[in-house]
């Protein structure tokens, strides 16, 4: 089910109503509501697939319950590889086996020798990548004595099937959220009132600002060859505003939606692209993500202590095991080591962490100096995006090969002029709310400022209107994170 | 969660605040005109889509009235003509489009259901859920309705334009005979892509036509098939394509009209590539109601 389908606009009230309504102080009827509801929510999109959350669900409990009465360091590790290995074997028969067998059989063709090795058509479970990771992450805090595991297969189950972020994140961790399946939820207003303002926020960033952009970067992006370097430049802008918009939208609606039944997520995205440099931009991108990998694989590798050596060593695999977390592809590969390349140079001047602040703190302008710095840094994501959208690396180097010549500055020639104008001014709008509320949580948080009540309803009916008007009139367009 | 309910409330209250505001637009600009009951005077009917609004009200002197509305699929034209029988009108003779692309997978999308569910009677659907919700939701809910969503944005950024800058026309495009003959070969190329997507018929459309012949023939109705004409751009774009509704008549006994090229070499009688303006469509009405 798509958060932004007619489905949803039914599915979300009766959930609340029956989660509210119905035996309101019993957590274990609302638990076990939450996990019909999830099932349900990820059954209408392939309710075969269901079979699989249970089984990993099943997997990381019976782990969990074993771990809890083991105190023998090696069986503990054994049953923690037990859980990695099924994991992470059922992502990779799902998302990575054709790609290697076709990488393989490619390596041995280019040495003189062909051979023979079937691929196989699967489907790609949708949210596969984020619901293994999250159950993943309950198994190393539980073997690491962090987190004591649920004795309860209900709750558990709820806490990896989560409907808000089951398909596409936050990825959470056990032990922020696993807890908040065992006390007992009131309803706050404030949460929840605050919840469905991010919602709003998350609906304009995916159906005016993301939708509106993979209209144009998709007709760009499937035509390069016929788009002079400006063209594929304004492809790669809007790709980068529509893969933004796209899933910090989602994450907004997520957190929001989790709101309503009392639950606190984790931020996903801290206004990336107000960035100064690239670590700042990775600490405030798909947040859940690169912490997750920093605490189970950059600090179990060594982190930043060490030789320089293994620093630049632990930088590149983190980051190239990130793009290839996104999948099979070299392209992804290629975007990871990129942003590795663009991380080096401050780990190596020891300059990674200089910009822990947020940007002009209190003031309404930045500094020129920080301004031009946010602008170098944008212009490098843009161009790392443009591996993340191009379906091989031939497509990509060919596009920044067009983008980095005179036709840069030559007429783009787009189909739809006005169209693209008003994209453009959309953006406009986008980035300003974005910048007014970067202090908060979300964008559309600055509202809160405003005193007057009515003033803060002007500002819903206006992004009600904005919605109406300028949302993508299209069929509605899939979260691009749920192929990940 | 006395407050936050009565907040929801009073937010949807404003969204039915302004899906009132929207039914009233809608029913200006979109259902007002389609919904129409002709009189009873008339023996003759044209069914076309948006191809047989150059003809106007020209036939009411032959009692002629033209049902053509922009977007009409043989679907909608189905319903009209069953409409029509239902309530007694006296239909002798129908004129029906019958040109290149109504059998096209393009007119089966871009058709006119949510407005032609007007002539629908309750009796001939099997699908009750679907005529309710065509039928009333969207049309008292039109904040739902895709297309209604796509007219009113297009209708308020216009007023807004026109309020704020002055600027009256969005679509600022030259009359057809004005343009470039560079212009007028990439929008005929533009239109053959856009009408002519797949190379087989439309299932249902087929099935639909072939229905209204059928109705033609059983209640002896003098059916008639029209191909409009087309400029000679978009005739070179579209060349031998076609899904074939002529030759279905024809094989069927009933004759065809074919000014596909009567104004090939008239420009100044369109109004783009395949309509014509009002100059041309008096004309085609004058060799239409002369030869029958």
């Amino acid at each position: 089910m798509l958060f932004n389908s007619i489905d949803f606009a039914f599915f979300l009230p009766i959930v609340f109503v029956l989660y509210w309504f119905i035996s309101p102080n019993n957590v274990k009827y609302q638990n076990l509501l939450i996990v019909i509801a999830s099932y349900f929510f990820y059954g209408m999109w392939d309710w075969r697939f269901l079979f699989l959350i249970l089984f990993s669900s099943l997997v990381d409990f019976t782990v969990g319950l074993a771990l809890l009465n083991q105190e023998d360091w090696r069986k503990r590790k054994l049953l923690l590889w037990a859980s990695i290995f099924i994991n992470l074997g059922i992502l990779g028969v799902f998302k990575y086996y054709n790609f290697f067998v076709q990488n393989f059989v490619d390596a041995f063709s280019f040495f003189g020798k062909e051979i023979e090795i079937r691929s196989i058509n699967i489907i790609l479970p949708v949210g596969i990548s984020f619901y293994t990771f999250q159950t993943l992450s309950y198994g190393f805090d539980v073997y690491k004595k962090k987190l004591i595991p649920t004795k309860s297969f209900i709750d558990f189950s709820a806490f990896v099937s989560f409907f808000p972020q089951l398909v596409a994140g936050p990825i959470e961790r056990a032990t922020h959220l696993l807890p908040q399946f065992y006390k007992k939820r009131t309803f706050n207003y404030e949460l929840a009132s605050d919840g469905l303002r991010q919602m709003l926020w998350g609906f304009f960033k995916k159906i005016v600002i993301a939708d509106n952009c993979a209209n144009l970067a998709n007709q760009i992006f499937d035509n390069y060859t016929e788009y002079p370097g400006s063209a594929l430049f304004l492809g790669a802008l809007f790709f980068t505003f529509q893969i933004y918009g796209d899933f910090s939208g989602y994450s907004d609606i997520a957190i929001g939606c989790a709101r309503l039944f009392g639950f606190d997520l984790m931020q996903n995205f801290n206004f990336p692209y107000f960035s100064r440099d690239i670590a700042e931009f990775w600490r405030r991108w798909h947040i859940s993500l690169s912490t997750w990998f920093r605490d189970y694989l950059y600090i179990p590798l060594g982190g930043s202590k060490g030789s320089l050596w293994m620093k630049i060593r632990n930088t590149f695999i983190i980051f190239i095991v990130s793009g290839f977390w996104h999948g099979a592809n070299w392209t992804f590969i290629t975007w990871g080591a990129l942003n590795a390349l663009y991380f080096l140079p401050l780990l190596l001047t020891q300059r990674n962490r200089i910009n822990l602040d947020g940007i002009a703190q209190g003031k309404l302008i930045p500094k020129f100096k920080d301004f031009i710095a946010m602008l170098f840094t944008f212009i490098l994501t843009v161009i790392a995006w443009i591996f993340f959208r191009s379906q091989s690396m031939h497509q990509a180097i060919e596009i920044l090969n067009r983008i980095f010549s005179a036709s840069l500055f030559s007429n783009p020639q787009l189909m739809d002029v006005r169209h693209t104008y008003l994209v453009m001014f959309l953006i406009l709008v986008f980035i300003v709310f974005e910048w007014l509320g970067r202090e908060g949580k979300y964008g559309f948080s600055f509202v809160m400022k405003l005193k007057q009540k009515w003033m803060r309803w002007v500002f819903y009916c206006f992004l009600l209107l904005i919605i109406y008007l300028y949302g993508y009139q299209g069929e509605a367009i899939e979260f691009i994170y749920f192929q990940f | 969660m006395k407050k936050f309910l009565s907040n929801i409330l009073g937010f949807f209250f404003i969204i039915l605040l302004f899906n009132f505001v929207v039914f009233y637009l809608a029913k200006e600009i979109y259902f007002k005109t389609y919904q129409v009951q002709p009189s009873k005077k008339f023996n003759s009917f044209i069914f076309a889509d948006s191809h047989g609004n150059c003809l106007y009200n020209y036939g009411e002197l032959s009692n002629c009235y033209n049902f053509s509305a922009s977007s009409d699929s043989y679907l909608d034209i189905s319903r009209k003509l069953k409409y029509l029988i239902k309530n007694n009108y006296k239909v002798d003779r129908v004129f029906l489009s019958v040109d290149d692309h109504m059998l096209g997978h393009n007119r089966f999308i871009n058709n006119n259901l949510k407005r032609s569910v007007y002539y629908l009677e309750l009796s001939e659907v099997d699908n009750y859920p679907e005529y309710f919700y065509a039928k009333y939701l969207h049309y008292y809910l039109p904040i739902v309705n895709k297309k209604i969503r796509i007219l009113a944005s297009k209708f308020l950024i216009s007023r807004f334009l026109f309020f704020f800058f002055h600027i009256k026309n969005l679509d600022n495009t030259n009359k057809w005979d004005q343009l470039t003959e560079f212009e007028k070969n990439t929008l005929s190329e533009k239109l053959k892509e856009n009408s002519f997507t797949e190379n087989n018929r439309h299932e249902e459309l087929t099935k639909t036509f072939l229905e209204i012949i059928n109705i033609c023939k059983k209640r002896n109705i003098k059916l008639v098939g029209v191909k409009f004409p087309l400029s000679r751009n978009l005739i070179a774009a579209i060349g031998n394509t076609n899904y074939g509704a002529d030759s279905i008549l024809i094989c069927s006994g009933f004759p065809v009209l074919n000014y596909k090229h009567v104004f090939s070499q008239n420009d100044d009688y369109f109004k783009d590539a395949d309509h014509l303006n009002a100059i041309g469509g008096q004309i085609l009405a004058e060799k239409l109601f002369n030869q029958y």
